[in-house]
């Protein structure tokens, strides 16, 4: 029980610093868009022996800011709940790079930490990238994430789970701030 | 329609809790499984409840209990009903012991004590319940009034 609340504290702690910890000091404008995903995936993971499952399905939903246009560091903050056996509630906090590969193409490398928060905890790194598609009147895009998960109370005892996921969604924006 | 849709808020809240229920699925995690259930080896399954052993009906206790009844306590009891007294019992033990109600009173052979048994005999009913049957028409085939008045005819 113990364990688990460090667990939690330790999840929120690195969050807010993540979050808060922007260079906004300098900057003459603040941007703010976000992400609505669905996807699934697939889990890998040991225990007696190695096991391959499909991923429970889960519905995300992103909210990013970024400063001067500038294309990194963008921050992000994508809130995420899986949708079938258990619903689980997680959080990714994570700094992302955007880079145009034409003109209807975007590429978007992140880095994060993946972090399950409700009911139970799991915890670990998560990497991916998107593909975004500018359609007019619609940004869509495709995902896939990889996440490795070697902490938190919802692992078997001596288990380590990798997931690769695969969601696609679209992109909209929110707000801006300054010139 | 407002009962219908708290009905489905109901619903959606109990899936959100436990989910559906897949003991014996396969699973990675404790959340693949239902609310009640644990992933272990591999398969969700429903753990051990721990509260029997907390709960004080520990293997200490028992053996407390195995220690209260000791074997010398089983070896006194046995001496004070030997085989003397057995032999004495069965030796009163006769067929006229076996009252009409079917059961036999056991006295030993000091006559301190006396038992009732029972000894498997149906209790015999009186011969004018045969006769009152009869002056109401029915007939018993085998009633001890038809084996002891052989000259009684049925009309």
């Amino acid at each position: 029980m113990y364990k688990n609340v460090q667990l939690k504290r330790i999840i929120i702690v690195s969050t807010l610093m993540i979050c808060v910890y922007i260079p906004s000091a300098h900057a003459q404008s603040v941007t703010f868009s976000g992400r609505l995903n669905a996807g699934t995936g697939i889990t890998t993971g040991k225990t007696d022996e190695n096991h391959v499952r499909r991923s429970p399905s889960f519905l995300s939903a992103e909210l990013r800011t970024f400063f001067d246009d500038d294309v990194f560091p963008v921050y992000s903050l994508e809130i995420l709940s899986e949708i079938e056996s258990r619903t689980t509630l997680g959080i990714v906090p994570k700094i992302e790079y955007t880079g145009s590969i034409g003109d209807n193409l975007a590429v978007t490398v992140y880095g994060g930490i993946h972090s399950k928060v409700a009911p139970m905890t799991m915890f670990g790194p998560e990497i991916g990238v998107y593909l975004h598609m500018d359609l007019g009147k619609i940004v869509i895009h495709f995902k896939i994430s990889m996440g490795i998960f070697p902490w938190g109370d919802d692992l078997p005892d001596g288990t380590t789970l990798t997931k690769i996921d695969f969601s696609t969604g679209f992109s909209f924006p929110i707000t801006r701030y300054g010139q | 329609m407002k009962t219908r849709s708290v009905f489905f808020v109901n619903l959606l809240t109990l899936l959100c809790l436990y989910g559906c229920s897949v003991n014996g699925n396969p699973c990675l995690r404790h959340s693949d499984c239902a609310g009640n259930e644990e992933c272990i080896a591999g398969v969700c399954s429903i753990p051990s409840d721990s509260s029997i052993s907390d709960g004080g009906n520990d293997i200490d206790d028992i053996t407390d209990i195995q220690d209260a009844v000791d074997v010398d306590d089983i070896t006194d009891t046995q001496d004070a009903a030997d085989i003397d007294d057995i032999t004495d019992v069965m030796d009163t033990i006769d067929s006229s012991d076996v009252s009409d109600s079917g059961n036999m009173d056991v006295t030993d052979s000091s006559g301190d004590y006396t038992d009732t048994v029972d000894s498997g005999i149906p209790p015999v009913p009186p011969a004018n319940f045969y006769l009152f049957i009869r002056s109401l028409g029915f007939y018993t085939q085998n009633s001890p009034v038809e084996k002891n008045q052989h000259n009684y005819k049925v009309r």
